[in-house]
């Protein structure tokens, strides 16, 4: 009834050997963001960036930002290293400086009693230190770096210049909004910044609030929204902003309600554009995109303006940026065409999931006194690997009815080509998953791009999101100087340009004629790039529609079986995993029924992100 | 919107660095917890402690989703002057919890029982194909005539102390008597801050006693004022009132055998040393000894863990002193009262039994008292799985007697007449052979998953392959379910089997509560009684496992929930399984509770294994240790750890690989029980909502992968089966 274990310690048996596992790279960090939104974790081996992911892929609760545990892990796993092995954890933002700006906001009169509370609750939050040390059992040697820092980190030290102006602008994340400085050899230096609660962030934010939009996640659309409308409103909402000496602006807090209220703007915003806000999920009115064309060209203008006063205080040819408001890609495509950099560089992961990676690069630095990384960042397929052993196991466990083409790679991509030309979408799940906010061929929607219908068929039934929202083209980077006009390669969908192409491509092609394109070759993406070659071959266009293979309102995919599930909710066609292929026909029934229902599990409340304000606190 | 002043600024920074300083974030919650800095929603009123203190009321987590005069899930509707209750559509999350019940009527001609209480009420296992309710009411129609009688049913599974709004305002229905049969999750609930105050006084002065009293002390005041309450307001309108009082499967329930949270001085080391004795007394048959050294082993934990007192049980039932037994078998089912950190399941504590038989006495009801009616049955014999399915959950006998008993008070109540509970006892009434069977394997699998033996998993197994043959096809398709676990259920083919079956109690139970689990003595009892019954299962088992989880196609991650879950270590498993979730523990890593710690890997005989293993001692520790790692009970390596994690590489040679399952045995030095230092962060970890960390650790492992290791050994080993592996109590 009780155990007892007995030690056969007297008999004779051929013992196991034993040996200290060896260590895997002489110098391994990790970097870690996590608290605000989006966090993350990221493995620098020898100065190489070898992992990095969002713990959102893992939770499947959008912009996650509980402690990274599960991405934490990973990390380990994908290094082959344990925690043994981790000489160095880098954290993304000093709580210090946070916690300073915190207090600063609780002297507000009037600060309504819940927003005391939750600054009395930050005083009482544990030191990351803590955190690191009670979740992982890791004592060793952690180093905290400053918001901005770590965002200017994870642009300079993966851009591959050796020497660059740098550009950080995002909502908050200490004190500063937004920071002037540069970069040369292994050394970052910062010479300006602009303080909390001016912020361009929040400018922006507050006119997605404004225009119905989640705060602090719809802000690309509206960005995708600008374009339908015409800048009418940009001189009232210029009034937001004031455009000060230097690298200096003010934002006139009158329109603004983010220190004291769970709003972004106040009802002065309202009275100055003439019009309630819009609700969310209501139609969308001409009068909506005019504001969001007006806010974008006022954001573009003081960009625009800041990156020439960067260049007057640090005359590179090289510009790095990143923080969230990097990832306006439009905004960036201007300062480029107009500016004064002739090289722009954008971390892809540009949001504060970057900051894991730019805590690992400074951690490096401050170990080894050495830049991390010699070369420019190549790709971002630093998530976790689909295993097609996995994915057979699992389709075979089941009755639904898949094609198999393990061992037949040829085969594979000439059955999705076959299914792209008749029209199908292609869910298609390939290899490491992408970091950052974009698919790029690793867990993509696929289409046709010469497809009139397709952009609002995979908007309505596939993504189940606004109609308005673009889609962007993967092209061969071998072939996009003739369809794009743009004069290098952009591996990342970090940049627009206008749409040159012969081939009529209206999927693809915002109403404006531009498109954020995606460069694809074989060393980066070799069964991506297979796809767009058999395509080309076949239709003569080297495109793809690609998006992010995620439904609205949900992180993108990661494992086969997220894959399978978003399958199953959406009206994809045919699911590409790995090997293998099945369509909806081979599903059984009650499938779509039961993902459906097994849809409403609960969600821890401590990981999800408040998108009526931006998350100050 | 004003902008504060940039003057404060540096003022803020200064109080962020100042808070941002060892210990003040701790300070600041507690300042705030304590209501000296304003205070939030959960600080603490020290006046209302006072009064608390001084009064009689109590505070209690209310689960469900019901309204504010509604009863339970239903309703008032009122139609032509009269009252029905009709179901809410927004609780429908909640209608599986219940009968499935959607309208009742406003009262008739007939007599209206109200049946009320928890999930042995609802005849967990067995509902909606049979429960005690359907029991009751063909008892009752033989005595009081067809259509005579009604018994509504309003048991709901996971009620606990909210049986009080439940039963008070369940009075509406206009019943002419009312049973309830609740008591069974009566426990301790998360403490407040103001239980913390008291927490740290008891642990400062009594140590883990003093925890242990105060959660009695909980227990007593609680399950007092609800019974009470209750009484009164069935007394006050003259309905007479009938509570079940729950028993516990004390012959055949066994609660995971711990170590002794932290003790005073040595006290943990004497402890493990006279465990370890009693072990060898009893192994050597001498359970003299063995209790001498149990009785010393309880008085040193205070009978805060079962450890002692289960010994102390055998020990007594060796010298056929079945009174003596059932003592300490009752002692050991309370002993784990203040712990929810151990795998909790329903049960009757002595406290709130005891409370059911006082209330009755002011409280002028009538009680049904299953301890003593079992002990009756049984002719003083312990109650065992005869009468249980589980810890609390009757069988159709179990169900047969209470329903007997209680028909016999009805009688009393209502007709002022006598009849024995014997006499109206009928093992006519019972569920089809089918739904017996079903129900049978169900509590197979929900004891199996509870940690409970080999033995009487088998015999719940045993017992649905004797009732009916749809079973075998049903257990061939749940080895498939958990060992093929790449999909999630609703996807597996295994699943659309059972579906095909078309039976309401197994859709209720497995797929809402199903948990994917390696199996090992749950998939084993089932292969062995259907080789028993002639269906070769043990060769499919074999084959499938290797299939899913062999190391030829990629490392088994030993700590992963699905292989830790098949150690039989609870306390481990749980940090693993519930990471910050349900206890909020804080480590994402694993921890020994106990001086070994077991793994399991699916090997192939003779095929060398590489494990490796990333360890260390907990702090404080001695500098170094030693551990020593067996594989299937043999010796492979000593390996010296610190507390500074190590990663090591340990190739175990074909020799000591079996076919199927084998067993990987660390075992971890004895630790320096610090025991002031750890009992002084109990009171903070509570203040932080955490899990308090109460039992001592012995080690930790960060990761702990099998892979394939080297070629296969020239020499042939000895084959043996998994079989081995199993310890039949």
């Amino acid at each position: 009834m009780i155990e007892k274990e007995v030690h056969n310690g007297n008999v004779h048996r051929p013992a196991a050997k034993l040996s200290r596992r060896a260590k895997k790279g002489r110098l391994n960090v990790l970097g870690i963001s996590s608290g605000y939104h989006d966090s993350a974790c990221s493995l620098l081996q020898d100065g190489v960036l070898v992992a990095a992911v969002q713990e959102e892929r893992f939770s499947r609760v959008k912009n996650d930002r509980s402690f990274p545990s599960r991405a934490f892990n990973y990390c380990l796993q994908e290094g082959g290293i344990t925690i043994a092995d981790v000489d160095c954890i880098g954290y993304y933002e000093d709580p210090c400086l946070k916690l300073g700006r915190q207090i600063w906001m609780g002297f507000l009169p009037n600060l309504p009693s819940h927003r005391r509370e939750s600054i009395l609750g930050r005083l009482s939050t544990p030191h990351p230190r803590q955190m690191i040390r009670d979740t992982f059992g890791f004592d060793g040697r952690v180093e905290i770096f400053d918001h901005h820092l770590s965002h200017a980190a994870s642009s300079y030290y993966f851009s591959g210049f050796d020497e660059s102006a740098i550009l950080t602008v995002d909502g908050v994340g200490d004190w500063a909004t937004t920071t002037y400085g540069f970069g040369r050899g292994p050394d970052i230096e910062r010479f300006e910044q602009v303080d909390f609660p001016d912020s361009l962030g929040f400018f922006y934010s507050a006119i997605t609030g404004y225009l119905g939009f989640e705060v602090n996640e719809g802000e690309y659309k509206v960005m995708g929204l600008a374009p339908y409308g015409e800048p009418e409103y940009a001189d009232q909402i210029r009034k937001l902003v004031e455009v000060t000496s230097e690298g200096q602006y003010r934002l006139n807090l009158k329109y603004f309600g983010f220190l004291t209220e769970d709003c972004m703007y106040t009802d002065e915003l309202v009275t100055l554009l003439g019009r309630p806000p819009r609700e969310p999920e209501s139609e969308l009115e001409q009068f909506h995109m005019d504001v969001a064309r007006s806010a974008q060209v006022v954001l573009e203008e003081i960009l625009l303006e800041k990156t020439r006063y960067l260049h007057s205080k640090f005359p590179s040819q090289n510009l790095c940026m990143a923080g969230g408001v990097a990832l306006n890609v439009v905004a960036n495509g201007r300062c480029l065409r107009e500016g004064p950099f002739a090289r722009l560089f954008v971390q892809p992961a540009a949001g504060d999931a970057g900051g894991a990676v730019g805590a690992a690069a400074l951690a490096h630095v401050k170990v080894t006194g050495e830049s991390p990384v010699v070369k420019k960042l190549d790709h971002v397929y630093l998530g976790p690997e689909n295993s097609t052993t996995q994915a057979y196991k699992m389709l075979r466990a089941s009755s639904a009815r898949f094609h198999d083409f393990r061992g037949r790679e040829d085969e594979l991509i000439r059955y999705t080509v076959d299914r792209l030309v008749e029209g199908k979408v292609i869910g298609w799940s390939q290899g490491r998953m992408e970091f950052g906010p974009r698919a790029l061929g690793g867990r993509s929607i696929l289409a046709d791009p010469r497809r009139p219908e397709m952009r609002d068929r995979i908007n309505a039934l596939v993504k189940m999101r606004e109609a308005f929202r673009p889609f962007a083209p993967a092209v061969l980077e071998s072939e996009y100087q003739d369809h794009f006009s743009l004069d290098h390669s952009s591996p990342f969908m970090l940049e627009t340009c206008d749409v040159i192409s012969p081939i009529d491509l209206p999927a693809i092609t915002h109403i404006d004629g531009s498109a954020r394109i995606q460069t694809v070759n074989e060393e980066a993406n070799p069964r991506f790039a297979a796809l767009l070659q058999e395509f080309y071959r076949r239709t003569d266009c080297p495109i793809i529609l690609n998006t992010s293979f995620n439904l609205r309102g949900e992180p993108i995919v990661c494992t086969p079986l997220d894959a399978l599930r978003t399958f199953l909710r959406s009206q994809i066609d045919v699911l590409v995993v790995e090997d293998l292929a099945f369509e909806r026909s081979g599903i059984p029934n009650f499938w779509e029924a039961m993902e459906s229902f097994n849809e409403k599990s609960p969600v821890d409340g401590s990981r999800i992100v408040e998108h009526s304000v931006y998350t100050l606190l | 919107m004003q902008r504060p002043p940039e003057a404060l600024k540096p003022f803020a920074d200064r109080m962020a660095r100042t808070a941002a300083a060892d210990d003040a974030a701790q300070l600041v919650h507690l300042l705030r917890i304590s209501g000296l800095m304003g205070g939030d929603a959960n600080s603490l009123d020290v006046q209302s402690l006072s009064e608390e203190e001084a009064s009689d009321h109590v505070h209690y987590p209310r689960t469900g989703s019901w309204h504010e005069g509604d009863i339970g899930i239903w309703e008032r509707r009122t139609e032509g002057g009269k009252s029905a209750f009709v179901r809410r559509l927004d609780t429908l999350d909640e209608w599986k919890l219940w009968s499935n019940l959607g309208r009742i009527e406003p009262k008739g001609k007939k007599r209206r029982v109200l049946f009320m209480g928890e999930s042995v009420a609802r005849g967990y296992l067995y509902d909606p194909d049979f429960n005690p309710a359907m029991a009751l009411q063909m008892i009752l129609d033989l005595q009081f005539g067809e259509d005579q009688i009604e018994v509504i049913d309003l048991a709901r599974t996971n009620l606990c102390y909210e049986i009080r709004e439940l039963a008070i305002a369940a009075r509406e229905f206009e019943p002419d008597i009312a049973v309830i049969f609740a008591g069974n999750n009566w426990c301790t609930s998360a403490p407040t801050f103001a239980d913390v105050v008291r927490i740290d006084k008891a642990l400062a002065n009594e140590g883990m006693a003093g925890v242990k009293r105060i959660s009695e002390e909980y227990l007593t005041k609680t399950g007092t004022r609800v019974a009470r309450d209750i009484a009164s307001a069935y007394k006050e309108q003259g309905i007479p009132l009938v509570w079940i009082i729950p028993e516990f499967n004390l012959g055949d329930w066994r609660d995971p055998i711990t170590n002794a949270p932290y003790l005073p001085g040595d006290q943990n080391v004497e402890w493990l040393n006279l465990y370890e004795q009693a072990q060898a007394a009893l192994s050597n048959g001498d359970p003299k000894t063995a209790e001498r050294l149990a009785l010393r082993m309880v008085e040193l934990d205070h009978g805060t863990v079962v450890t002692g007192f289960y010994i102390l049980a055998e020990c007594r039932q060796l010298a056929h002193d079945l009174e003596g037994a059932r003592k300490y078998l009752e002692l050991a089912r309370d002993a784990t009262s203040w712990d929810s950190s151990m795998v909790y399941v329903p049960k009757p504590h002595s406290i709130t039994q005891e409370i059911l038989r006082r209330e009755s006495q002011d409280g002028g009801y009538q009680v049904v008292d299953l301890p003593a009616l079992f002990k009756q049955y049984l002719k003083g014999e312990i109650p065992d799985r005869r009468l249980f399915v589980d810890y609390c959950h009757l069988t159709t006998e179990g169900m047969q007697i209470a329903m007997g008993a209680t028909a016999s008070c009805i009688l009393r109540a209502l007709k002022n007449v006598e009849v024995p509970w014997y006499a109206l006892v009928n093992d006519q009434i019972v569920p089809s052979a089918r739904t017996e069977a079903e129900a049978s394997f169900l509590a197979a699998i929900h004891d199996a998953h509870r940690w409970q033996s080999y033995d009487m998993v088998r015999h719940f197994c045993r017992r649905a392959v004797s009732l009916s043959p749809h079973i075998v096809d049903l257990m061939l398709s749940y080895i498939e379910l958990q060992t093929r676990d790449e999909a999630p259920m609703h996807m597996s083919e295994a699943e659309e089997k059972i579906l095909r079956v078309g039976s309401p109690l197994i859709h209720h139970y497995l797929f809402s509560n199903n948990d994917r689990r390696l199996d090992r003595i749950l998939l084993g009892a089932i292969a062995e009684v259907l080789e028993e019954a002639g269906v070769p299962a043990q060769e499919q088992l074999d084959r499938v496992r290797r299939e899913e989880h062999g190391l030829k196609d990629q490392e088994t991650d030993l700590i992963s929930y699905y292989f830790i879950s098949a150690a039989q270590q609870p306390q481990e498993f749980e940090v693993i399984a519930w990471p910050s979730s349900r206890f909020g523990y804080d480590a994402r890593y694993y921890r020994a509770f106990w001086p070994y710690s077991r793994f399991i890997f699916v090997g192939e005989a003779g095929c060398a294994v590489d494990l490796t293993l990333t360890c260390r001692l907990p702090k404080p520790a001695p500098r170094e240790g030693q551990i020593t790692i067996d594989c299937n009970g043999q010796p492979q390596v000593e390996i010296n750890v610190s507390t500074a994690w190590t990663a090591w590489n340990i190739s175990l040679p074909g020799e000591v690989v079996r076919d199927g399952l084998n067993e990987i045995l660390v075992h971890w030095p004895m630790p320096e029980f610090c025991s002031t230092e750890a009992l002084s962060k109990v009171t903070l970890q509570l203040c932080h909502r955490k899990f308090p960390d109460f039992y001592p650790v012995f080690g930790e492992i960060h990761s702990f992968k099998a892979g394939i290791g080297q070629p296969a050994a020239t020499t042939v080993p000895v084959v043996q089966t998994e079989s081995s592996l199993i310890e039949v109590a």
